[in-house]
């Protein structure tokens, strides 16, 4: 057997049986990905139920009437407070004893009854989750009641709702082949997704090169008839594997949250309809694959290069802005994106995830940026090689 | 058989200028012996046994382990030594069989054969009750045992040795000093390195006192005596770099 295939088995087999790989590459992705989406699903439906029954105190000022509206909004579940002025409804805004406060025109009731455009300011505290929650309401008690005087008002002239809305606008989806919800998975996918494959490979990667130097196991293995790029080059086939293996399972445990009626809400009702084609996933895999090499690379190279495992972390620090800021960046690019940004890396392959999940693949900008890649990875999986070469990796140990 | 003439190695240090770890080095170990080493702390004796390993190349000079150069040659080298430093360091995740199987397949074993050797070192180094056991949870005497199997798992007839029993408590130093002397009446050539005299006293057929990179003499304890004129090697030594001091200076 070759003997980079030795040293990849060899070090896959201690790597698997690493608790902390483990939890970072599979457990994590599969139970605490969806076990916190779903419970920030839950909150966030609970904030959405009790903002819509809760009891709201407001504050009024009502110089002329307005007991229409006031009535409406005590059967909305506000309690109103009538007082005499501006000064005094913002001061119990401001000291917290009401949520909001509306101020009606001084000739409210005469205005409405002359089919004229009366006044309603409502103050609240932009500070204030709650104070924001009266607003809502407030808007669509008086949307719904300006519906209401308004047909009433068409109705004394003989008129339909027609004469104030000469066009009628519908929106209609299209069908296509990828639901609504592989929208919202092509904004949050590629984004774990090329996280998890980083810092998945993190782990096994320090352990591999700058623990085995600190273990001290380094030097009778390097006294095997193993050349030192069969070495190197069977632990980077394994820290690639993880990184895979860390980006699979943090897409299944992504689509595991989604799945989940609960989590879905988070973002929107869609989200919980969405498909991935076999040949999404095909695609998907080809793409990581250049992502993990360069991945493996890098982090075998920080490796290789340190004294200790410690000494590795410290260059991680650094290093990892530039894997997270493309990844963030591809939350707010276009799926249609400029050419340009297919020789970003990481940035690139994420863009390609978001295109294969919304089926709007342009063609010109995978087979780029997947040349792209393949050549940076490439090129750092060749520094990789030659720095391992070194004899300095046997005297910094 | 190791043969060395004129190897000299130079570090490049970017604190201090050069370092001249290796100076001129040369000597010949023979089979069924066990050749030492001896030299203080940083004298350049684990600097040796790395470069004549292939895991230092050379700046000058050259070497022949089993009749293989090492400047041309690396591969067949490593092929035809047993590697053991004082390190018990192991990989923790693996278990004892499982260490000698990776190593055995490094050094091109396989199937029955290599299975073999396993139980037949398993017998010998008295591993039975470890053998499947974790490595991380060894105690530090069956962890060297693993090691000394690890390097003689493809028979090398060359044995290096850098301070192996560095650190070790007595009991496990002592199967140590049995496995070199069980090394030499199978005819094996064996570089031993060490700074412990009484080890050197015991062990060693000849010993070639290192110091600051050079080889100061190589001579039989008999002869080492009788060029110095002290009995405990302890002096004997002494005297040697003394006199190498008084001559640089």
């Amino acid at each position: 057997m070759n003997r980079t295939v030795i040293v990849f088995w060899k070090e896959l087999r201690e790597v698997l049986r690493d608790r902390r790989v483990l939890f970072s590459t599979v457990i994590s992705p599969l139970l605490i990905t969806p076990l916190l989406l779903w419970g920030i699903g839950v909150a966030v439906q609970q904030r959405q139920e009790s903002a819509q029954k809760q009891v709201l105190p407001i504050a009024v000022v009502a110089p002329a009437g307005g007991r229409e509206l006031i009535s409406a909004m005590e059967r909305e579940s506000f309690v109103v407070r009538r007082v005499e002025g501006r000064p005094q409804a913002e001061a119990l805004l401001r000291n917290r004893q009401v949520k909001a406060a509306v101020l009606l025109d001084e000739q409210f009731d005469q205005k409405v009854r002359n089919e004229g455009t009366a006044q309603m300011v409502v103050l609240f505290d932009p500070l204030n989750d709650t104070s924001r929650d009266a607003v809502t309401r407030l808007k669509a008690l008086t949307d719904a009641l300006n519906a209401q005087w308004l047909q009433q008002r068409l109705a004394r002239r003989f008129m339909g709702a027609e004469f104030v809305q000469p066009i009628a606008v519908r929106t209609q989806a299209l069908q296509t082949e990828n639901p609504v919800g592989n929208l919202i998975l092509s904004i949050f996918l590629p984004y774990v997704i090329v996280l998890s494959a980083f810092f998945g490979a993190v782990s096994p990667a320090f352990d591999l090169v700058a623990g085995e130097k600190e273990r001290g196991t380094i030097e009778t293995l390097l006294a095997t008839p193993a050349s030192r790029r069969q070495i190197v080059w069977g632990k980077f086939l394994t820290v690639a594997v993880v990184c895979l293996i860390a980006a699979i399972f943090a897409m299944l445990g992504m689509l595991v949250a989604f799945a989940l009626p609960t989590s879905s809400r988070v973002f929107m009702e869609q989200a919980s309809r969405f498909s991935i084609s076999a040949q999404a996933v095909g695609t998907l895999l080809i793409t990581l694959l250049p992502l993990a090499v360069f991945y493996s690379a890098t982090l075998i190279i920080i490796s290789t290069f340190a004294r200790n495992q410690k000494e590795a972390q410290t260059y991680l620090i650094p290093l990892s802005s530039l894997v997270v800021l493309p990844a963030v960046a591809s939350m707010f690019v276009r799926t249609e994106s400029a050419i340009w940004l297919s020789v970003v890396p990481v940035l690139n392959s994420a863009i390609i995830i978001k295109q294969v999940l919304t089926g709007i693949v342009d063609i010109q900008f995978v087979l780029f940026s997947l040349l792209v890649s393949c050549a940076i990875a490439a090129i750092t999986l060749q520094i990789a090689t030659r720095l391992f070469e070194r004899e300095t990796i046997l005297l910094s140990s | 058989m190791v043969v060395a003439d004129g190897l000299s190695k130079l570090f490049a240090d970017r604190k201090r200028s050069a370092v001249l770890a290796l100076d001129e080095v040369s000597f010949e170990a023979r089979p069924g012996e066990v050749f030492g080493i001896l030299g203080v702390n940083g004298a350049g004796k684990t600097t040796l046994l790395r470069v004549l390993g292939t895991l230092l190349a050379p700046s000058a000079g050259s070497a022949t382990v089993a009749g293989y150069d090492i400047r041309t040659q690396p591969q067949h080298v490593r092929q035809h030594i047993g590697y053991l430093t004082g390190s018990t360091a192991l990989y923790g995740r693996l278990t004892a069989r499982e260490v000698l199987y990776y190593f055995g397949a490094l050094y091109g074993m396989s199937g029955g054969a290599l299975r073999r050797r396993i139980d037949e070192l398993v017998q010998t180094l008295q591993m039975q009750d470890f053998i499947d056991g974790r490595c991380d949870r060894l105690s530090t005497g069956q962890k060297q045992r693993v090691g000394i199997a690890r390097s003689i798992i493809h028979q090398p007839p060359v044995m290096f040795l850098d301070e192996p029993t560095a650190g070790l408590d007595v009991v496990t130093s002592r199967t140590i000093m049995q496995f070199i002397e069980d090394s030499r009446q199978r005819g094996h050539t064996i570089l031993f390195s060490t700074h412990i005299m009484s080890e050197a006293e015991r062990l060693c057929d000849r010993i070639a006192v290192i110091h600051r990179g050079r080889i100061v003499t190589i001579g039989t304890l008999d002869e080492l005596r009788a060029r110095t004129g002290e009995r405990a090697l302890e002096l004997v030594f002494l005297n040697l770099i003394g006199e190498k001091e008084r001559e640089g200076s």
